[in-house]
């Protein structure tokens, strides 16, 4: 048999398909819903637990008011405890280039912050 | 989502759509896959219908069944439905033998694409004959031939699908042809040629 006279059956072949029953088409889709996995709803994510700092910013209302209480306290603790001859370590470093008979004063008429006791 | 050339989504999105939950993924993958199957397990059991749809169901059960574990990347679809119908035909032919020489009876029905009486008649006779001659070739022969003539898949794909290197394909593929060559040549007259032509 000659080549063209096969491929013309192949051909033949390919062209009449056998074409699914609607009853086999119905089979294999009600097997195809039987077998379905179940839609999964998306679930939320897992909680992670709350560390300490977590849960004491949450006490103060939040990490930024946190942040302001503490800010406030380490100032309070600085005005409080600092010796005020220390504040030449600020001044000194603003005037420090003045030199001779120039001077500055930051704090002309706040001298009594300075005194304890 | 990957797409096929039709703009549908790929066989293996709605595989995965499928495994969600996607209804319409399921009408689409039994619309799409079910006739694919269907033709070529006919094929591959020499025309036995209901052989045929027997072995396209079971097919699509395990595509669905094992759904779940689809992995996007690792196959395609027609890929593994070709390979499953394959097991399947070759397991039925191994537990019945055919059940002998077809008749006319046994021819497929041509619904279109046959305008006369005698034209139908004739193609139906060719195609028994073809299957009849398909039916006689080893198995391997046999599931290259009709997936590269009758189903025109790719080389490449055959060999996916049957799990050898392309050489072997080519190989497969030109022995089966021979063969059915061989076995048609004798039924010419039968198959509505004569001599040195084409009477049909």
């Amino acid at each position: 048999m000659q080549d063209k006279e096969l491929d013309a059956l192949f051909d033949l072949a390919a062209r009449h398909r056998p074409t699914p029953s609607s009853a086999l088409m119905d089979r294999v889709l009600a097997d195809a819903l039987e077998l379905q996995p179940a839609s999964q709803p998306l679930a939320p994510p897992p909680m992670r637990k709350a560390g300490l700092l977590s849960r004491l910013a949450g006490l103060f209302g939040g990490p930024p008011v946190l942040a302001g209480v503490c800010s406030a306290a380490l100032a309070g603790v600085a005005l409080g405890y600092l010796d005020p001859t220390t504040m030449d370590l600020l001044t000194g470093g603003i005037a420090g280039g003045l030199t001779g008979s120039e001077t500055l004063d930051l704090f002309p008429s706040t001298d009594f912050l300075a005194t304890e006791g | 989502m990957a797409y096929d050339a039709d703009g549908g989504p790929s066989d293996e999105a709605l595989m995965v759509l499928y495994a969600n939950g996607d209804r319409h993924a399921a009408l689409a993958l039994t619309q799409r896959v079910t006739p694919r199957v269907l033709a070529y397990a006919a094929r591959m059991l020499g025309g036995d219908r209901a052989e045929a749809e027997d072995v396209a169901q079971e097919t699509l059960l395990r595509l669905w069944r094992m759904a779940p574990e689809w992995r996007q990347g690792e196959a395609k679809v027609s890929t593994w439905a070709y390979r499953v119908a394959t097991n399947l035909c070759i397991d039925r032919q191994r537990s019945r033998r055919r059940k002998g020489q077809l008749s006319l009876e046994d021819a497929p029905d041509l619904e279109d694409g046959a305008p006369t009486a005698d034209q139908r008649l004739q193609d139906g006779r060719r195609m028994a004959e073809l299957e009849a001659a398909l039916a006689d070739l080893p198995d391997r022969q046999r599931q290259a031939v009709v997936l590269r003539h009758i189903e025109g898949l790719t080389n490449p794909e055959i060999a996916a699908v049957m799990e050898i290197g392309v050489e072997a394909v080519e190989s497969l593929t030109a022995r089966g042809k021979r063969s059915l060559g061989a076995a048609l040549a004798g039924r010419r007259e039968a198959l509505g040629y004569e001599d040195g032509g084409h009477a049909g």
